[in-house]
């Protein structure tokens, strides 16, 4: 018996150097694990052309979801089964490239052509500007990138040219900023989401970084850069968090989803660059929904993956 | 023999080992072992003794060593070499030292060796093609600009290497130094030189103002001067009383740059911060450039600066669009409605005065026309990649069939 577990162990052990020499291979081959495309969705007749739609949004109450429809000027909604429901537009809403939903039923909303934040009630067809009031005032004018909201109703918005997240209530107000320790390689952050906890992840695509944030706006973690070649980064541009406290990073050039622990530590990869079915061409954003479908906005159309073991 | 199964694990980890390690420096290993082999060679290439006759020889060819880099039975590489490109070049020359730092040249990041050196032997030094600056001259004609007033002198003797480093820097420019050292090196910087420029300027960046080459200004100003800094309207930009202390963010520019916020306020917008305190400074030079849109540097290296990934893949790609440097042909550079902030959408090519005659006699493209495989739109980009792609024409694969099947399944 000894003698077995003491075979077992060389075998192990021999095989632990060669994996160690092969890790980043390792994690390459591990692409498509398990992976299964659930929908895609783009152009059909109910729900016409989708035009660069930037910005989604799963409300976990209604079921629905909602896509930012930005070259359509328009928030387009759909079931569970990604059947078209309906689409709001109105003149004050232009280019929407992201949307959140409140418990309220208020949709917010960043209107790249005013390079304002928008409340829209959709059943009252009002569109409103929201004014962030920061409690400091950022050095330079304040541009909205993109958003996300809490647990606690809380919006989290990114101030673009003052590389921080500015959180607030749905009114603009008591906004606090988080901002990174050391904003010295910080080229500013494109992509910013909220677990259940309240943590906050935030991407600075240029800097090839993800910076993670504990609910208080202390920053906890980092990983990436532009000279770690460790993460496989090369331009990412989206993230999101799933329910395990993976982090799902989209990267354009890849033409994959990058999933890495908190610590940096890359797990595996989902797609490969591509035009067909479960393939990515340029993903631009993600966003993994409670029932834990991963959403990837790849050119005019959007792909639903849905991991076997989550 | 039996092996007990204690002995055969015990192989099986060693070979483990082994393997790895040998695949590892298996190269290294062949580049010590090579012998002497001129008389024979020569035996049947008497034409390579000429190689010998030249001031600077390679060291293997002094040696004899033609199997450094060359098989003597067969070789699926032409020449019978043993490797392509830079890869045999670095069996000898250690790619870590000196050809990796931040900021490669071009040719060295391709593996392009011999775009500057002789292989065997060469009349120059360092086995170059060409002498001092003509070497450079040949890929780098608008450097030199001799024609213009003012002329650098080391531009002027052909002193390239004085400022550059060949092969790859910590500098952008592959500049041997940062750009604020290496002017202050012959230039002494200080009291004398701030009188002269009437502006405090220890510590500065003089490329920020003045060309390093040469200019048709007296001073080597840059050709296009920002209007403030023409008119010396300092304090427009910079802070009353505090030394040279610029006013912070982009809305200093929009003060007097009202209509180009509009231009940034599109679906796929560049502003962001980037760097610089100021993020218009990511992209643009406050005073001076030899660009009409005072740009910071020329074509695509100020758009490398964020992009470095494009970079990258550029480089390593097979064909690439012509004049590939010149990023605003195709892409507007603040903000874009279109994907890849393309000025025309994906059928730029067409829309212009490039391609005019694109899809009138080709596959047909436009939104009528869904790609099978993505199920949406497909334009000019469905077939080709300007920014690199494995096939002429910058196609994404064979064009005979290969292409074609990607979509059209037998």
């Amino acid at each position: 018996m000894k003698r077995r577990l003491y075979m077992l162990k060389a075998a192990l052990a021999a095989f632990a150097v060669v994996l160690q020499a092969y890790a980043p291979l390792a994690a390459e081959a591990a692409q498509n694990v398990g992976v299964k495309v659930v929908a895609v969705i783009s152009n059909e007749e109910a729900l016409g052309k989708l035009v660069q739609p930037s910005g989604l949004f799963f409300d976990e109450g209604k079921k629905r979801l909602y896509i930012a429809d930005s070259g359509g000027k328009r928030i387009v909604s759909t079931n569970q089964e990604y059947r078209f429901l309906a689409e709001f537009t109105n003149p004050a809403m232009s280019l929407p490239v992201q949307i959140v939903k409140a418990a309220s039923g208020l949709f917010y909303v960043v209107d790249a052509s005013k390079g304002a934040l928008l409340a829209v009630d959709t059943k009252l067809d009002i569109v409103k500007p929201v004014e962030i009031k920061p409690a400091q005032p950022g050095r330079d004018v304040f541009v909205p990138g993109r958003i996300a909201i809490g647990k606690d109703e809380k919006l989290y918005v990114i101030d673009k040219l003052n590389k921080r997240i500015l959180v607030s209530d749905a009114q603009g107000a008591g906004s606090r900023a988080i901002v990174v320790k050391d904003e010295a390689g910080l080229y500013g952050f494109n992509d910013v989401r909220v677990d259940a906890d309240n943590n906050v992840y935030a991407l600075d695509a240029v800097g090839a970084r993800v910076y993670v944030f504990d609910a208080s706006g202390a920053e906890i973690a980092s990983f990436g850069g532009r000279t770690d070649k460790t993460t496989l980064m090369r331009f990412p541009v989206s993230l999101a968090v799933s329910r395990t406290g993976l982090i799902y990073v989209a990267d354009r050039h890849a033409g994959a989803v990058l999933v890495y622990d908190r610590t940096g530590q890359l797990q595996y990869a989902i797609s490969q660059k591509g035009e067909r079915e479960g393939e990515l061409s340029s993903p631009t954003y993600i966003m993994i929904d409670e029932a834990q479908r991963i959403y990837v906005i790849d050119n005019n159309r959007i792909q639903v993956f849905k991991e076997a073991k989550l | 023999m039996r092996l007990s199964c204690k002995v055969k694990l015990m192989l099986l980890a060693a070979f483990a080992l082994g393997f790895v390690f040998l695949t590892g420096l298996g190269s290294a290993a062949d580049a010590e072992t090579v012998r002497n082999t001129k008389g024979l060679c020569l035996e049947c290439h008497a034409k390579a003794t000429q190689l010998l006759n030249k001031p600077v020889t390679h060291k293997p060819v002094r040696d004899g060593k033609c199997t450094a880099c060359h098989n003597p039975h067969a070789s699926k590489h032409s020449g019978l070499l043993s490797e392509t490109g830079g890869r045999i070049c670095f069996n000898c020359h250690d790619a870590s030292k000196g050809f990796s730092s931040r900021v490669v040249h071009r040719p060295v990041q391709e593996g392009k060796c011999l775009a500057c050196h002789d292989v065997h032997s060469s009349a120059n030094a360092g086995l170059m093609k060409e002498a001092g600056a003509k070497a450079c001259l040949s890929c780098h004609p608008d450097e030199a600009s001799k024609t213009k007033k003012y002329v650098h002198p080391e531009v002027k003797k052909g002193n390239c290497l004085t400022c550059h480093n060949p092969h790859s820097s910590a500098n952008d420019g592959l500049l041997v130094k940062d750009r604020k050292a290496l002017c202050a090196s012959c230039h002494n910087s200080g009291k004398a030189l701030s009188k002269r420029c009437v502006y405090e300027t220890t510590g500065s960046d003089c490329t920020g103002c003045h060309s390093p080459h040469s200019s048709d200004s007296k001073g080597m100003l840059k050709a296009v001067l920002h209007k403030p800094f023409e008119e010396k309207k300092c304090s427009g930009c910079h802070e009353n009383g505090a030394g040279y202390k610029v006013k912070a963010g982009a809305g200093l520019c929009i003060e007097c740059h009202k209509s180009s916020m509009e231009s940034f306020n599109k679906i796929n917008s560049h502003l962001t911060p980037g760097i610089n305190k100021n993020p218009c400074a990511n992209c643009h030079a406050p005073h001076a450039s030899d660009d009409k849109r005072l740009m910071k540097d020329k074509g695509s290296r100020v758009c490398y600066r964020c992009h470095a990934d494009t970079r990258e893949y550029v480089a390593k790609s097979g064909h690439t669009h012509p004049e590939l440097d010149k990023c605003s042909d195709c892409h507007e550079s603040h903000g874009s409605n279109n994907r890849y902030f393309l000025a025309g959408g994906g059928n730029v090519c067409s829309s212009g005065k490039c391609h005019p005659t694109q899809g009138t006699f080709t596959h047909p493209v436009g939104d009528k026309v869904i790609d099978p495989r993505s199920k949406t739109a497909m334009d000019c980009t469905t077939c080709h990649n300007p920014m690199g792609a494995p096939e002429e024409f910058h196609l994404r694969a064979e064009k005979d069939t290969g292409l074609c099947v990607l979509c059209h399944q037998v």
